[in-house]
Order: structure tokens, then C-alpha cells, then sequence
């Protein structure tokens, strides 16, 4: 089956399997390298990119649902400027995930934030994020789309707290 | 313009798969194997040049199998192919016949004992009381989901293999005596990896051989994508301890027996690691352990973190609190009044001084007197926390020394070396096999900046892998326990020789080894003690985690920040694997303090957090039910048999 979309911004052509999963058309026909999580569909968590702006697993998703989706992965999300106010709360908070699920936190993490700001953005009336209250039932349970057992919930809370900290006043900096 | 990508991305290199075994035991009587063109390439017993075996220092595993079938999952052959679909359309076809074989009993080697005292004596005081007690330790398999993909290639008659793995050197021995390929053609390039519970210590060597053959059959570049799983092995504990009323324990049998599975692959030292864990560290006057390792129809169990040290530690914790509970003790002040000065027989330690110091720290900031007494007092009060439990909330403390590397007995690990030198440009290289990544890697760099007044960007790591030297496996936390101390003295040998001898100037350091029956089997420098309190959900059935207090002791923390880091995602992990449910709520907290005195590099503390850790939380789960919790880890099937066993 041949598919189109658009991957780290390149619009791609893909000719595979309807059902192959997108982990494994990353892995094997991409050779993504920041993707190497292959639970077979056991939703680990580690396989977490973002499919039109939102966090899903990749192992969960057919090759068939892809066609005119944007995706991106932790490759190119890593060169961003968005990335370094995570970089920085990890830094700050003094608390990092682990190897093998670093990629995947840091990308759900970035949907929280992407989520965070957007609702402020509706509320054009409300003062800059940093009044936003955090829905924190809701950001749990989009961080616990990742099952690995290095991190606790508190500690992950904490970074999403503090790298919202950053993204807003990295916003408000460049509006004035 | 939109790309197109073909459907294979690497056209020439073949992937393979490797058919492995669907019963337990039996014989293999005959292997069918489809019909396949020339695009494939099958590897079996019958390719293999050299031996068909995957030695683990004395011990080894058969690569492949063509006859006995020692356990499910055993490789039989390796079928390469254009594509992952095709490989495993044609893996189907393999139709492989068996025999059936006896139901065969477990084999059991001769025991490993160690003991000290007269338990005849021990017994046999006056008002003597004795509790005996069995624990259970493993079952729990656990699988690296990260999907690593090794390569082998055959350039100009060199095998340049690569791969993800805690023993290059080992990977390098093995291809070279399954495939009789000259070992200094052998090329190891390693991947970062990571792997908490020594996933990658030997499978990688066992796939990479695989592949080797595969790359040298069929003369094209081969990949296998594969993940990696341990199996943690099975410990039963069976423990008789004699007491008095006045809390003093008189002596204590210990019988330990171990299921490595389908081998028995590094028992000698996993002993020592197991009577370091079962020797109190408190007083007693007569002790005698026995360990018998059986195999069994399972995959072979090693490695899992640690060699057992942290389930023997935790049982031992757990053990004592139990009888700290019988003789009506608080189990702090039984701590400050029965620690044995010095460690235990098998763990030379700090000082028992210390150990006292970091309990009554730990104690004062979780208010574990008030709290453990309180929880008693409710739940033989019988008061009502839910409709379906008395009350259920239990608070724990544990304490454990913190040891790292192989034991002194250790005499089959060849020893392992690092090599540092200071080039004439003032330029420093380490020269050693384990990972140059990561935060190990930093603070072996502050040591060689401080001891020989170098810049961190001036000091490399040796990359051309045929010269790498062996510093052994990345096992056991040597990479923090063992290696500084081997980089520290090699800067004090090159400060010896500076500003003396022309540079450059290259010392090279062995792990240190002694010996004689007066030296203990490890050292240790680091004390870590938790108390924990936790509330048994009454619907869910599940041990919540209310908060967790850590104080570690240590000689001198180079970087607070990593081991904070590190201690803090050791409690989490060894948490959750014990069956613990840390929920986010206000009052959880999670609060490490680190005592840092003295100019000494410390040993590691992870397999001390993680015995602290289960046996805080064992003994938390037993206060909390009011009844004995002897299976590990606790899930809810564990809870309903102790609630069970309580009516």
C-alpha cells in the first residue's frame, strides 16, 4: 500500500504493509534512530510520537491511519527550540527519565505543554499561563501513557510545572 | 516534491531470525525445513567452525541445539532473509519433531556453606525460643522492550560486528570460537544501551555469534533485530533463628535454595553475593548458611540487577524485623542496641557507630517511633480502617550496607584493567571497555581533574576497539564502585612519575585482589537506611505507598545531584517491582538525604537501596495485615493468601 505523509516535515511516499505498525515503519523503513522501543503492541509507553500535535504510542498505530497525518519524532523534535525548555526542567528539577524512555517522556511531556498553552490561547482575556491552574488528573493520565518504572508521578508533575514556567516566559519575551 | 521510499531500505543486507524450541524437554528427533531459494541462508549446529558453546567463566550454554532440549525458547537454527516477513514466513515452515523425555529430576550441586559458632550452643540457652520462617524470592521475568539490531559484516576478511552489550570483550570470544575466526579480526563496535537488569550481559555475545555465522555463510552483511529479556532466578530462604525474651538472637540456621533454570552460570560468586546478603549485620554468636543451586526446566538465570545480594539483604531485614516484633522491641531500638560494630563476617563495614547515627536520622525525620508504635497499637486493637480490613496501614524500617563489584573469592573473573595516559600535549586518555557515556563517565573525569590538575575537555576515551583493553562487565555497579577507585590509584602512579619521566606516561591498573581467610568477602563504605509507610487498599488489593525516607552515608559524594538521581530512581523502580503503587497525591513524598564524610571513594549504594527498599516494604505489608508475608514480590494474590491465612 502506498501512503503519504508527512514525517519530521518531510512529505514522504511510503510503499508498505496496511497493518504495519508505525514503530516499526520508523525503525525499519525509516531507521529512526530515536525510536528503538518494540513491545508489540504491549504498550509500553516508550514508543510515544506525536501524530498531529498529539502524544500516541506508535506500536498502536496501522500503517492505514497514517495517510495525510503530520508525525513527529524525537529526532527532530530534539533540534527545537521547544526542547530546551524541557532540557532545562530536567536540569532544574534535578530529575531525568531513563535511558530507555527519555525520548518518550520528553515527547508527552511536550503534548501537555502544546496542550497547556493552546487552551490559554483560547482564552485570549486570561493573564499569560502562569495563572493557567493545571487540570492535573488530565496530565496524568497523559503521562501514563508511559509505563517504565524509573519515575514517580510527582516528579514528573514537577518538570511539566517547571518547563511550562519556562515555555511562558520564553513566550512573553518574544511578545515584548 | 514528496520522497519516495522503497519498501526495504537496505537492499543486500540479510535479516535473520532465530527458531527456538516450543517444548520444555524432550529430543529433537528431526527438523523439517521448507524449501527456500538462494535469497536465504539457514545456520544450524552444522556451520558452526569452531565450538558450539557460549562460555560463562567456568560454565557455558550450547549455542545451538540439535539434540536435548534443556528449556523452552532453546535456539535451534537461524534462518536470514531478504525481509523481517519473509524470514518469519519461512520460520513457521520449520517443522521440528520431538521425542518426549523423562520427566527429569532437578539436578542439585553441592552445597555452598559458610559458617562461624557452635549452633548446638546457641540452642540450647537457657528460655531459648526459635522462629522458623521460608521466603520466596523471584518470579518475575522482565523484558527490555528496546529493540536493538545487531550486525555482523565481513570486510576484507575482518568480522565487524555490532551491537549493544555490558561485555565486549566476551561478544569477541565467543564469535571467535563458534565461528574459529581469528580473534584479532574480530571488530567489536558497541551501542549505547541500557539495561537495569543485566539484559545485556551475555545474550548479546549468543546473537552476535548467530550472526557472525550468518555474515560469514552467506558472505553479505546480516542484522538481527531482537529484544532482550532476564529472568530473575528463584530464591527459597528457609530461616531458624534461636532468641531469648531479652531480643538477643543466639544463632540462626539458613538454608537457601537457588533455580538458575536450564544452567548454572556464575554460582560460585552469586554464593558469596547471597552470604553476604544472609549474614546479619548484627550480633550473634553462631551462624550456618548452606546454598544449593538446582536447575530446572527455565531459561538460565544470572545477573538480574545484582547476583541475589539485595533478596538476601532484604530477607535478613525483613527476617529481624519479625523477630523485633516478637520480642515486643521497637525495631529502631533493637537496631542501636544489637548492630555488630564492624559489619557482618561476610561485609567489612564503617564502624556500627554510624549505622546507629543514619537510623536515628532516618527515624527523626519519618517520626518512625510514633508512627510504628501507633500502627501497632491499632491494628491488635483490631480498629476498623475499612469494611473489609482491620486496620491496614503498616510503617517499616530496614537498614543495608551498600557493595559493589565481585567478592574477594572471586577467582575465575580474569582481572579486569584500565589504563589511563598523559600525553605530551598534557592530554589524558582512559583506555577501558565499559561505557564512555553517561554519568560514571563523569565522575571518573572529575577524579582525573582533580588528582592531576587537568582540564574535563582534555581528557578522551580511547575509540579504536581493537586496542580497548578488558575492564570486564558492566555488572554490579563497577562502573561507580570499582572503576574510580582503579582511576584514582593509576593518577596517583602517573603523579609519582610526573615531571620526572619524558611523557607520554601510561599506568595501568588491575582490580585489586586479596586474599587468606581473614579477609572479608566485600567492603563496604556506604550505609543507606528507609522507612517507609504505606495503607493496603482494601478493593484494589494493592500496598499504596504513602512516603518513603532515605538517609544514605557515604565517605564523599562527587556529585550529590547524580546519586540523589540515581538513589531516588532505585527506590521508585525497586518499589514498583516489589508490587508497590506510588499514586500522586499531596501527601507522597519521596525524601533522600545524603550524609557525605571523609575523602574516600564510596562503594555503590544501589543494591542497598533496592534491600532496604523490599525489605522496608515486606515488613510495612506484614504490619499492615497483622500477619506473616514470606512470597516476594507482593501482588494481590499474596495479600488474599496472608489475609487468608490470618482467618
Amino acid at each position: 500500500m502506498k501512503i503519504e505523509c508527512t514525517i519530521d516535515g518531510k512529505a514522504l511516499t511510503l510503499s508498505v504493509n496496511s497493518n504495519k505498525p508505525l514503530s516499526l515503519i520508523l525503525m525499519e523503513d525509516l531507521e529512526n534512530q530515536s525510536l528503538t522501543s518494540y513491545c508489540r503492541g504491549n504498550a509500553c509507553g516508550n514508543c510515544i510520537v506525536m501524530v498531529n500535535d498529539e502524544a500516541v504510542l506508535s506500536c498502536l498505530v496501522p500503517a492505514f491511519r497514517i495517510r495525510g497525518a503530520k508525525i513527529r519524532t524525537f529526532e527532530n523534535y530534539q533540534r527545537s527550540r521547544q526542547y530546551r525548555d524541557i532540557e532545562r526542567a530536567y536540569k532544574a528539577t534535578g530529575s531525568r527519565p531513563c535511558p530507555a524512555c527519555f525520548n518518550a517522556r520528553s515527547m508527552i511531556i511536550e503534548s501537555i505543554l502544546q496542550d497547556l498553552s493552546s487552551s490559554n490561547k483560547q482564552h485570549a482575556t486570561a493573564p499569560l499561563a502562569k495563572d493557567v491552574k493545571l487540570d492535573k488528573e488530565k496530565i496524568i493520565r497523559e503521562l501514563s501513557l508511559n509505563t517504565c518504572q524509573c519515575m514517580d508521578m510527582a516528579e514528573l508533575i514537577q518538570i511539566v510545572e517547571v518547563a511550562l514556567g519556562y515555555r511562558n516566559r520564553r513566550r512573553r519575551v518574544r511578545r515584548s | 516534491m514528496t520522497e519516495k521510499r522503497p519498501p526495504i531500505p537496505q537492499l543486500g543486507t540479510l535479516t535473520g531470525l532465530i527458531v527456538r524450541t516450543t517444548v520444555e524437554r524432550g529430543k529433537i528427533r528431526h527438523i523439517t525445513l521448507p524449501t527456500l531459494d538462494n535469497r536465504f541462508t539457514v545456520v544450524g549446529t552444522r556451520d558452526i567452525g569452531g565450538t558450539n558453546r557460549v562460555k560463562a567463566l567456568v560454565n557455558s550454554l550450547p549455542l545451538f541445539t540439535s539434540s536435548t532440549v534443556s528449556y523452552k525458547g532453546q535456539p535451534v537454527l537461524a534462518i536470514f532473509g531478504p525481509d523481517s516477513e519473509s524470514i518469519e514466513l519461512a520460520a513457521r515452515e520449520v517443522v521440528i519433531e520431538y521425542d518426549e523425555d523423562e520427566e527429569q529430576n532437578d539436578r542439585s550441586a553441592t552445597p555452598y556453606t559458610w559458617a562461624f559458632g557452635s549452633l548446638e550452643e546457641a540452642s540450647s540457652v537457657e528460655g531459648v525460643l526459635s522462629i522458623e520462617r521460608t521466603y520466596r524470592y523471584g518470579e518475575v521475568d522482565t523484558v527490555n522492550n528496546t529493540l536493538s539490531r545487531i550486525t555482523a559484516e565481513l570486510i576484507g576478511g575482518d568480522l565487524h560486528i555490532t551491537l549493544p552489550t555490558q561485555w565486549p570483550h566476551h561478544v569477541r570470544e565467543t564469535v571467535a570460537e563458534v565461528t574459529g575466526h581469528p580473534k584479532k579480526r574480530i571488530n567489536i563496535h558497541c551501542q549505547n544501551f541500557h539495561a537495569p537488569h543485566d539484559e545485556m550481559l551475555l545474550t548479546p555475545s549468543h546473537l552476535g555469534a548467530v550472526a557472525a555465522l550468518g555474515a560469514l555463510k552467506s558472505g553479505t552483511e546480516v542484522q538481527i533485530f531482537s529484544v532482550f529479556s532476564s529472568r530473575r532466578p528463584d530464591v527459597k530462604i528457609h530461616r531458624k533463628s534461636w532468641y531469648t525474651p531479652d531480643g538477643r538472637v543466639h544463632g540462626e540456621r539458613i538454608e537457601a535454595e537457588v533455580d538458575q533454570g536450564a544452567a548454572l552460570l556464575f554460582s560460585d560468586e552469586m554464593a558469596n553475593h547471597l552470604i553476604a546478603g544472609l549474614t546479619p549485620i548484627y550480633d550473634l554468636t553462631a551462624l550456618s548458611i548452606s546454598i544449593t543451586f538446582i536447575t530446572s526446566a527455565k531459561e538460565p538465570a544470572h545477573f538480574n540487577g545484582d547476583l541475589g545480594y539485595s533478596d538476601a539483604q532484604a530477607c535478613t531485614e525483613t527476617h529481624y524485623n519479625t523477630i523485633t516484633r516478637l520480642v515486643g522491641y521497637n525495631p529502631l531500638i533493637w537496631r542501636l542496641k544489637f548492630i555488630c560494630d564492624g559489619g557482618s563476617h561476610a561485609i567489612k563495614t564503617e564502624k556500627g557507630a554510624k549505622l546507629k547515627e543514619v537510623l536515628e536520622e532516618v527515624s527523626q525525620r519519618s517520626g518512625f517511633l510514633r508512627k510504628s508504635a501507633a500502627y501497632e497499637m491499632q491494628g491488635q486493637m483490631k480498629v476498623k480502617l475499612s469494611t473489609f480490613l482491620n486496620y491496614s496501614r503498616g510503617a517499616a524500617i530496614a537498614c543495608a550496607p551498600g557493595i559493589s563489584g565481585f567478592s574477594s573469592e572471586c577467582r575465575q573473573m580474569v582481572q579486569q584493567a584500565v589504563q589511563i595516559t598523559l600525553n605530551p600535549n598534557n592530554k589524558v586518555e582512559v583506555n577501558t571497555s565499559l561505557p564512555t557515556t553517561g554519568s560514571s563517565a563523569e565522575v571518573w573525569k572529575e577524579i582525573i581533574k582533580s588528582e592531576l590538575a587537568i582540564d574535563k575537555g582534555d581528557i578522551t576515551f580511547a575509540e579504536d576497539c581493537s586496542k580497548v583493553i578488558d575492564s570486564g562487565p558492566v555488572v554490579l555497579s563497577v562502573a561507580i564502585g570499582r572503576m574510580p577507585q582503579q582511576i584514582k590509584r593509576a593518577c596517583a602512579l602517573i603523579k609519582e612519575k610526573r615531571f620526572v619521566q619524558p611523557l607520554p606516561i601510561s599506568e595501568s591498573v588491575l582490580t585489586p585482589r586479596q586474599s587468606g581467610s581473614t579477609v572479608a568477602l566485600f567492603t563496604s563504605n556506604t550505609w543507606v537506611a528507609i522507612a517507609l509507610e504505606l495503607q493496603i487498599d482494601a478493593i484494589m488489593l494493592q500496598p499504596v505507598i504513602r512516603s518513603v525516607w532515605a538517609t544514605i552515608s557515604m565517605p564523599k559524594a562527587l556529585n550529590e545531584q547524580i546519586v540523589r538521581n540515581k538513589a531516588h530512581r532505585s527506590i521508585v523502580r525497586a518499589l514498583r517491582e516489589a508490587g508497590g503503587v506510588l499514586t500522586y497525591t499531596s501527601s507522597f513524598t519521596i525524601d533522600i538525604k545524603i550524609i557525605g564524610e571523609g575523602e574516600q571513594l564510596p562503594s555503590s549504594i544501589s543494591s542497598a537501596v533496592r534491600a532496604a527498599v523490599n525489605s522496608a516494604f515486606q515488613s510495612a505489608v506484614e504490619q499492615a495485615l497483622g500477619t506473616a508475608v514470606t512470597r516476594f514480590p507482593i501482588d494481590g494474590s499474596v495479600l488474599l493468601s496472608a489475609i487468608k491465612g490470618k482467618s
